[in-house]
């Protein structure tokens, strides 16, 4: 299990990581700068939708419009994450299951989850984290609320909780190519759904609500941390998020071993 | 897993590789050819089991180097991806350096390296002192060791000059030396070669072999090889497994290969003036025939009597008796056991 040398061992090793990714990305600098524009653009479109609802009714499912805009920014902070760290790096697993390139991550001497997870960096696309933290201060300070450590305590865990969330939907996803090899588009199905949690859970229907809170754990990424920082979630949102999410990171795990028993043939 | 603390000495004359009655089969989805059998093979796939490796048994001692010989699809892959960990057997035991391989414990994965001449571990836009630094951190080597066996390897592979490019704008043979440089930085005890020389020119093949020989040399490691270019394994390996349809052929040193499966010899003969009708067919199998030199294949304890005959009955100018080359000898095996 993890012990402080192995700590110390695998942060050594994100940070050259990182380091590498960083060199790997200023190579590229024209992509640098589309990544930042297409970012910028797309926080603006949707601040513009936001304005354009607004113009129309006095609030969205009992949101008012700056809460929305925490809302927004956690969205971005989300896609931020999964930009940068999540989705590169499974698309390596499911490219690398294909083509056979996974033998050179088994072979390695530290956890095949966490080399899998952690190998690849897209730094740039911290910058729509750094832009959501902007909407989530800005926001804030909007609605003038006061934000009590306890506030803060409850926001930091259920963003916690969501980037769990997130990233063992992921992995779950990139396990299941060990039995079907492709799965033409599977990136664009889900950011067309991660979509949905641009708005606030309550515009949904009931059944729709309950599908993205327990089925596509959608609420949990933006409506949960969003909740958490203007004062409306309360002890429930707090238990859900801390059950759901160690539940769903226990669930993947144990799903990737099962498809790295299969890939090397022990469960045949 | 082991517990830290405890570490699998072994030694000099415990081998570092053995493995007993070891089998690998996999599971193959079937169909027929056609519209309706692809529909049905959705709901219910029909499986054929085939044997990749059937009851294979050797063990390796401590700086040896050995190679696996056989055709594609011989076993030889396969044999090599559990000897790594990467596979699980069907049945049967292996054991490496004191571990069982496909518990992949770091603590066995940290002595071994896997190189792959198809697969590139390198990271194609950067340098290849990137990936090394990757590498030395992924093994948990501390830097100034580190450094220090990046500078011996660069040396050695003459490539201290490729490291600053990026891998992208390397050839071929360069970056198959930066790939056995980087698998190579942690000092692993046990190196595993599938297939290095593959696609790389003559030249570069021939460094590579020679580097593989120095480091089996300086750093005393167990060195188990495939290829299917015979001259890899001619030149590197004293011993040779020949593997075929997933069951081993022959297990022992280079020369009684040539003697137990070649049981015959090339008699090569010089004559005066062309035969009319060709050779008598008493005389032996012809293989080469041009104009007025010959080359027959002889059985080994008839060549005493082929010899007279031959010089007694044809005008013969000159006449040698040779062993067949080994390629040769290797094919006919693969064919004759078919």
């Amino acid at each position: 299990m993890l012990n402080a040398t192995t700590m110390t061992r695998y942060l050594r090793l994100i940070r050259i990581l990182l380091g590498v990714s960083l060199q790997n990305e200023t190579a590229y600098r024209f992509d640098f700068l589309t990544k930042v524009a297409g970012s910028l653009l797309n926080v603006c479109g949707e601040l513009f939708t936001l304005w354009a609802i607004f113009a129309n009714a006095r609030s969205l499912a009992g949101w008012g419009p700056y809460e929305v805009v925490v809302l927004l920014g956690v969205f971005r902070v989300m896609v931020g994450l999964v930009g940068m760290v999540i989705a590169p790096n499974m698309r390596a697993v499911m490219e690398d299951v294909r083509s056979g390139g996974l033998d050179h991550v088994l072979v390695k001497p530290v956890s095949a989850q966490f080399y899998a997870s952690f190998r690849n960096w897209v730094l740039f696309r911290g910058l729509d984290g750094l832009m959501g933290a902007v909407m989530i201060i800005v926001g804030c300070t909007l609605l003038s609320a006061r934000v009590s450590l306890a506030t803060l305590a409850l926001f930091a865990i259920t963003i916690a909780a969501g980037a769990v969330i997130i990233y063992s939907f992921w992995l779950i996803l990139a396990t299941t190519t060990f039995w079907f090899t492709r799965i033409a588009n599977i990136e664009m199905v889900f950011w067309n759904v991660f979509h949905a949690g641009r708005y606030p859970l309550e515009v949904y229907q009931p059944w729709v609500r309950w599908l993205l809170t327990f089925i596509l754990p959608l609420a949990f990424l933006t409506t949960f941390p969003a909740q958490a920082l203007v004062g409306r979630a309360g002890l429930a949102t707090l238990l859900t998020s801390l059950t759901v999410a160690p539940a769903m990171f226990l669930l993947a795990t144990a799903f990737w071993h099962f498809g790295l028993r299969r890939y090397s043939g022990a469960s045949a | 897993m082991a517990p830290d603390g405890i570490t699998f000495a072994y030694h000099a004359h415990m081998p570092v590789v053995t493995t007993a009655n070891l089998c690998k089969s996999f599971r193959v989805p079937q169909r027929e050819p056609g519209l309706a059998a692809a529909l049905r093979s959705v709901f219910r796939r029909k499986y054929t089991v085939t044997p990749a490796v059937v009851d294979v048994c050797f063990s390796i001692e401590p700086g040896e180097i050995v190679g696996f010989l056989g055709p594609n699809g011989a076993g030889k892959t396969t044999t090599l991806k559990m000897l790594t960990g990467l596979l699980h057997p069907t049945s049967g035991t292996a054991s490496v350096l004191g571990h069982t391989p496909w518990k992949r414990e770091p603590a066995y994965l940290r002595r071994i390296s896997l190189v792959m001449g198809q697969r590139s571990q390198l990271n194609w836009d950067l340098p290849a002192m990137d990936s090394f630094l990757v590498q030395l951190a992924v093994y948990g080597v501390d830097d100034s060791q580190g450094r220090q066996t990046i500078d011996e390897l660069a040396e050695l592979l003459e490539l201290k000059e490729l490291l600053k490019k990026p891998v992208r704008n390397l050839s071929l043979g360069e970056r198959m030396k930066c790939e056995l440089c980087l698998s190579l930085l942690h000092r692993p005890e046990v190196l595993f070669l599938d297939e290095p020389t593959i696609g790389v020119d003559i030249t570069m093949q021939t460094r590579i072999r020679q580097f593989i020989a120095d480091y089996n040399r300086r750093y005393g490691a167990t060195v188990i090889l495939t290829s299917h270019y015979m001259a890899d394994v001619t030149a590197l390996c004293k011993r040779i497994i020949v593997i075929n349809h997933g069951a081993i052929l022959f297990d022992g040193p280079l020369a009684a290969l040539v003697d137990r499966i070649a049981p015959f010899k090339l008699i090569a003969i010089d004559l005066e003036r062309e035969l009319p009708n060709g050779l008598p067919p008493h005389l032996g199998e012809v293989i080469t025939a041009e104009a007025r030199k010959l080359t027959l294949r002889v059985p080994k304890d008839a060549i005493a009597a082929a010899t007279s005959r031959i010089l007694a009955e044809l005008p013969v100018l000159d006449l040698t008796v040779q062993d067949p080359p080994i390629e040769d000898v290797i094919t006919s095996v693969f064919h004759v056991k078919k």
